[in-house]
């Protein structure tokens, strides 16, 4: 995290903890993607929704890795490393290439704490490259010298640069899309392998005449710009985990919308009939 | 690696802007200095140094050579090092660590970086204690020492890291100590030019929290009687009148009076190459009668595992061909459906 260099980290989510049921499903991890480090460290957390989507995800996530100097979380799970989908392999020709762009020397010191403005990427420079000999390491840096540095205003200020560098991310999230109508009575809210599970059961509730829509998040951290808007048009969140509800918590703090849950953590997918009876209980 | 276009560089090449940290009189300063004394000699390009190190007070190096360095995760220099390494062959990567960061939370690590024999030069800075937690035992203090963390002594029988390098199949291992200068620089040099995993072990005194743990090597009046200066193919002569000598008895090795009992010739001879004498004489440490050997215990010729590795990717190269990322995205078992 302090060393800001890209490296994406895959977790496939299984039963914990410890070692738990090493060969069932489950979400309860996302705290771990979101919190689980010392210091306040945020990372980008990002999550694929069906099998074919863990390769654009993990496209994306090195592609942010290495555009913002970053660690890169992937939360999959063992329902979707274990499912399987009709995929349209994609051509490479169709799939951007990503840039890499190093420092370069320059007659004065290299500075590997130097951030590009709109990013606030630090500037990387690999061993090898002369005249960019530098140290990094994992005591606090000092903005822009990368020096080690205790001053008590400078880490301030690097715990909020950090952050910040993270929560700008928005600018790469697409708008929310929302299936169904964009306002009414319920909104479904889902993340990771619970997309085919809500998405059918959302299906179903639309053909009865029920007023419910699906929103699937594949950006955890930082959440969508345009999230908060979108949960606002509608009477009701209601917020399918495999997990005690995790998902939920940050979107209470976050937008102060009293959210339901619906949470089993019981090592299986969801279904259909679980989610259906769930939101007719609420409507 | 050697670059014959590098401008000559010297000791304040190496020398990097920052307050060196360490308390004063630690034998850390007399390491660094003879490091950035060696690096010029080895005619290496400057930027093709990486200094990756653990955490601890040896591990603070890297921030003092003007170098690329990069003070990691405590224990995990040897697999950040091994990376570095992998990707770019062509660098001189240099892991330093200490008997806590390399033996206690790294053990693991470093047994498997020798076993696998990237060309890395691992320096271990051993002095017998944990020096920047303010003095517990470490896995090389002796036992019964009593510490902060072991008022009544402690109760683990410490290793030798020789002994731990040799287990690990390490490809060369030698030891040297802080103040001895010359001995450090030439060790540093062995170090760099032996093709594989080098392991050398440095006598480092901690003046705060373990003064004098090598003064047995180190003190004018005594260390020549305790001092056995490894050199390949020599008989193994040491005491102050170099009267002393090495035998072996069985595989028990014993000190003699040299012209007394017994003559020059019925001295053991060093061979660094050779792996049982090396067992005999990392233990050494571990019997009070016998000296404490100094320089190269052992080295052999081993693949190194980067030219396996390049060897092992063109091999499948010819073999079967350029890769193709699109061939290989689409595998052998799918079809299209439409």
């Amino acid at each position: 995290m302090i060393a800001e260099l890209p490296l994406v980290v895959i977790n496939v989510q299984r039963a914990g903890p410890s070692t738990g049921m090493p060969t069932k499903t489950e979400q309860a991890d996302l705290f771990l993607a979101m919190y689980g480090r010392n210091g306040e460290s945020p990372a980008p957390v990002l999550a694929p929704s069906t099998p074919g989507d863990c390769f654009f995800t993990t496209y994306e996530a090195c592609r942010i890795a290495l555009k913002y100097m970053t660690p890169v979380f992937i939360l999959t799970d063992a329902f979707l490393a274990n499912g399987s989908e009709p995929w349209m392999i994609p051509s490479l020709e169709d799939i951007p290439t990503i840039d890499v762009s190093y420092a370069e020397a320059s007659d004065g010191h290299y500075m590997p704490y130097e951030r590009d403005e709109e990013t606030l990427a630090r500037r990387w420079a690999i061993p090898g490259m002369s005249g960019l000999e530098h140290r990094i390491g994992g005591l606090e840096r000092e903005h822009i010298s990368g020096n080690i540095s205790y001053d008590p205003d400078n880490h301030d200020l690097m715990v909020r640069l950090r952050a910040e560098k993270v929560a700008g991310m928005t600018r790469e999230i697409p708008p929310t899309e929302v299936y169904g109508d964009s306002t009414g009575d319920l909104l479904v809210l889902g993340w990771g392998s619970t997309f085919g599970a809500i998405r059918t059961s959302v299906e179903a509730l639309r053909s009865e005449g029920k007023s419910v829509s699906h929103a699937h998040l594949k950006w955890l951290n930082p959440l969508p710009a345009d999230l908060g808007e979108n949960l606002l048009r509608f009477q009701k969140v209601l917020i399918p985990e495999v997990n005690s509800g995790q998902l939920i918590k940050l979107i209470r703090s976050e937008f102060l919308i009293d959210a339901e849950g619906l949470n089993l953590v019981r090592g299986k997918p969801f279904r259909k009939s679980q989610i259906i009876s769930k939101v007719e209980e609420i409507l | 690696m050697t670059n014959a276009a590098a401008p000559t560089l010297t000791k304040k090449d190496f020398v990097s802007d920052q307050d060196v940290r360490w308390c004063p009189g630690c034998g850390d300063y007399s390491i660094l200095a003879q490091t950035q004394k060696t690096m010029p000699d080895l005619g290496v390009s400057k930027e093709k140094f990486v200094f990756v190190a653990g955490i601890g007070c040896s591990s603070r190096f890297p921030y003092y050579m003007d170098t690329f360095g990069f003070h990691t995760i405590h224990g995990r220099a040897p697999a950040i090092a091994s990376g570095v390494k992998l990707a770019n062959p062509d660098l001189s990567v240099w892991v330093i660590t200490g008997d806590g960061d390399g033996l206690s939370i790294g053990g693991n690590h470093l047994i498997h970086l020798l076993r696998r024999n990237l060309d890395i030069n691992i320096v271990l800075f051993n002095n017998e204690i944990y020096g920047l937690t303010k003095g517990q035992y470490s896995p090389t203090s002796e036992f019964g020492k009593k510490t902060k963390s072991s008022p009544f002594g402690s109760l683990d029988r410490p290793f030798t890291p020789p002994s731990v390098a040799l287990g690990a199949q390490s490809t060369f291992v030698a030891r040297t100590v802080d103040s001895n200068t010359a001995h450090l620089q030439a060790s540093l040099k062995r170090a760099y030019e032996h093709q594989g995993t080098s392991f050398l072990e440095v006598y480092q005194n901690c003046l705060i929290y373990n003064d004098g743990a090598f003064s047995h090597v180190t003190d004018k009046a005594v260390k020549d009687d305790n001092i056995l200066d490894l050199k390949h193919g020599e008989p193994m002569v040491f005491g102050k009148e170099a009267d002393k000598g090495i035998r072996l008895d069985g595989f028990t090795a014993e000190v003699v009076t040299v012209g007394k009992d017994v003559s020059a010739d019925d001295l053991l001879v060093h061979d660094e190459h050779d792996q049982n004498l090396a067992a005999i004489l990392a233990n050494f440490t571990e019997d009070d009668l016998l000296p404490t050997p100094l320089g190269v215990i052992y080295s052999e010729e081993q693949p190194k595992y980067e030219a396996l590795m390049t060897e092992q990717i063109e091999a499948a190269k010819e073999k079967l061909g350029e890769g193709d990322l699109q061939q290989l995205i689409a595998g052998t078992d799918t079809w299209e459906v439409t």
